[in-house]
């Protein structure tokens, strides 16, 4: 290190120039702040200058100028090309594993599993279950599968990831108890305004991840739900409508319900089979806050 | 020297006489230094030492062997050997002494050997003293401090920083792991809103405990254009850190008591947001202590974080208030070292630092606040607690006996 980057003067000034670049993506200067202590932290000096850039200037997502995110326990690697895995989604997850722990063995199907996060998510929670991650795009998959070999030391379960199309019907008449997903759900006049969506989101995250709307679910429940003939399903969605168009898709065998997430949005689409054991069926219920 | 402290021991030898053949009164001018020990410690220390045969006896006897047994165990043999270790001592001194008495020809010897001794004795009296006091109930365990400025605008932030650091190099001065998981600067980029610090060696609680309290700065602010000294506070609290597989402390908390919340951005949220914000705020409903954490990316994290801190803040009060409980039984006097107000100056333009609790001054700030000197703080804190506790320990002691 040059002695003159040493002064507490020049340290000051130069710590300030490299807030002023943040500045812009972030809310308040506690946060930028706090961006600019976690780049510092895990990026080697030479690259401060040009991540600050990148993230005030260009807008680029901190996740992918670190090329990683947390999510729950899991260290989840992120690039251009798939999606950044959400706190919201975070959130979900860790009560979607309340509702299994110590029951009977089971197996996941996480549709459009992205980086892999909520199937990483459940097998590094769960040791009774089996999870298969499913996604059209090779960037997809490859990660997923990067990420899998990341965690491999506190993975409990059995996880594997395959290329899968949402709008295909389920190949080789599988079978699964639980079909979860996170799949593209902002409505495409939507994704086009800014006030709508974050413009980092717009630059820089896939639209394969983010574009859809109605047909999105009627292909989940006609091509996975119905025919893994699964007891179980929760989905994250993006408008109370989303939830109310699945619920109409499905029979009276099922109970359908809304979960909120912490900020009182509607974020999930719940539903289960009412043949199914009590126990569980009441710690599902417990989850859903409005049936449909 | 010695007589002095040995009329001090002759109050109590009027009372147990056959228990102190080894502190008789010696009036001599020898530079034998000794603290005063009562006679009812050393009678504690005595029955310690049967209670110790038993548990042998326990021991040989049955092949049962509890973890309670053997901590209690280990406990009384190092007790016991402190107290056999003092017995020798004394008796060399005494023997040294009543040497000088008969022989005076080898004076000089004599004399030499007493000065090495009579140090020797008196570490092992304090030792043997500390030994007999019951620990503080979180002796053992790692601890968490948490620094907030007080009094004093932005030099309070600033020497809230100082003192931060000033932890952190004592930590590092005796290779203690540490952890710095809360940092708020302030936005002006000078100074701390506020700071946690865990440090995670067993038994750092013992000794930075008596850092909680308010400490206090006077000097001239690098932002003071004319030269003038202010005064500002900074706060510390000291908590027992709770490890995960405490089975006496650690807790869990019933899902009504305790309300979590996250930090949620405003809008539609999910995949419209790719937000960093990862702040965790943990409310305690019964006791109403909230903790929020958001250093870490990871919001799990900062939720362990969060409960980390607040099962040990809990643990904090229990304590408090169970020893106010017994103090309003006892009655007796707040000891000077558990008032949690002023308790230290740092006065920079004479190079000072005074514990207001002990009296103690130290001419050396800077190597305080580079944490290697913090420790002579520390031991005369310690040696005035123990003196304390003794005091109290003999009082209850003799109460009990009905002396």
């Amino acid at each position: 290190m040059p002695k003159l980057l040493q002064k507490p003067r020049v340290i000051a000034r130069y710590q300030r120039d490299l807030l002023t670049k943040l500045l812009p993506a972030c809310t308040t200067l506690q946060q930028a702040q706090r961006e600019l202590s976690w780049i510092q932290k895990e990026l080697p000096r030479e690259q401060w200058e040009q991540a600050c850039t990148q993230r005030g200037c260009n807008l680029m997502p901190l996740q992918y100028i670190l090329g990683n995110q947390p999510f729950g326990s899991v260290n989840i690697k992120c690039r251009p090309g798939v999606l950044i895995p959400r706190n919201d989604t975070e959130e979900w997850c860790g009560e979607l594993v309340d509702l299994f722990h110590g029951s009977d063995t089971f197996s996941v199907l996480d549709m459009c599993t992205g980086s892999g996060c909520i199937a990483l998510y459940v097998a590094t929670e769960l040791s009774n279950v089996t999870v298969l991650g499913g996604d059209i795009s090779q960037d997809c998959i490859s990660l997923a599968n990067e990420n899998i070999d990341l965690n491999k030391d506190i993975i409990k379960g059995k996880i594997s990831v395959d290329s899968m199309d949402l709008f295909q019907p389920l190949a080789g008449e599988k079978k699964f108890d639980v079909v979860v997903s996170n799949p593209p759900y902002i409505p495409t006049r939507e994704l086009d305004k800014q006030e709508e969506v974050e413009e980092s989101v717009r630059l820089y995250e896939p639209r394969l991840a983010l574009e859809g709307d109605l047909p999105v679910f009627k292909a989940l429940v006609t091509y996975h739900i119905i025919p893994s003939q699964c007891k179980i399903f929760m989905l994250e969605i993006g408008s109370r409508e989303q939830g109310q168009y699945t619920r109409s898709l499905l029979n009276e065998l099922w109970v359908v319900g809304l979960r909120l997430d912490s900020a009182f949005r509607p974020r999930n689409v719940i539903g289960f089979r009412t043949d199914i054991k009590s126990s569980i069926k009441r710690k599902v219920m417990s989850k859903i806050t409005e049936l449909l | 020297m010695l007589g002095r402290c040995l009329i001090r021991n002759s109050r109590y030898l009027v009372r147990g006489k056959s228990l102190l053949t080894h502190c008789r009164t010696l009036s001599d001018k020898s530079g034998v230094v000794t603290e005063p020990i009562s006679p009812t410690l050393l009678k504690k220390a005595s029955s310690l030492n049967s209670q110790l045969k038993d548990l042998e006896s326990k021991f040989s006897s049955s092949d049962e062997f509890s973890y309670q047994d053997s901590k209690k165990y280990s406990l009384l043999i190092s007790t016991v050997e402190t107290y056999n270790e003092f017995l020798r001592e004394t008796e060399n001194v005494e023997e040294l002494l009543k040497m000088l008495h008969e022989d005076p020809s080898l004076k000089e010897e004599i004399e030499s050997e007493l000065t090495q001794a009579a140090p020797k004795l008196k570490r092992l009296t304090s030792k043997l003293k500390t030994k007999l006091l019951p620990p503080h109930e979180f002796a053992e365990k790692p601890c968490i401090l948490e620094l907030r400025p007080g009094i004093g605008g932005s030099e309070a932030n600033l020497f809230t920083e100082d003192l931060l650091s000033m932890y952190e190099k004592y930590a590092q001065h005796h290779r203690w792991s540490y952890e710095i998981i809360s940092r708020n600067p302030h936005p002006s980029g000078n100074g701390l809103v506020d700071a946690t610090i865990v440090i995670n060696e067993p038994g750092s609680y013992n000794r930075l405990r008596f850092e909680a309290g308010v400490h206090r700065v006077q000097r001239v602010p690098a932002t003071e254009s004319k030269g003038r000294t202010h005064t500002s506070t900074a706060a510390v609290v000291v908590l027992p850190k709770i490890e995960e597989d405490d089975t006496s402390l650690n807790r869990t908390f019933l899902p009504d008591d305790i309300r979590i919340d996250v930090m949620r951005a405003s809008g539609s949220g999910g995949q419209h947001v790719n937000t960093t914000e990862s702040a965790v705020r943990v409310t305690h409903i019964p006791s109403g202590i909230v903790v929020l954490i958001q250093d870490e990316r990871s919001q799990h994290k900062n939720k362990a974080k969060a409960l980390t801190i607040l099962k040990a803040r809990l643990a904090e009060k229990e304590r408090v208030e169970k020893e106010k409980r017994e103090l309003a039984e006892r009655k007796g006097q707040v000891s000077s070292t558990d008032r949690s107000d002023k308790i230290r100056t740092y006065n920079f333009s004479q190079n000072r630092i005074t514990d207001h609790r002990c009296g103690y001054s130290l001419h050396n700030v800077e190597g305080c606040l580079n944490g290697y000197k913090l420790d002579d703080i520390i031991d005369t804190l310690l040696d005035k607690e123990t003196e304390e506790k003794s005091d109290e320990l003999v009082k209850q002691l003799e109460t009990k006996e009905g002396v």
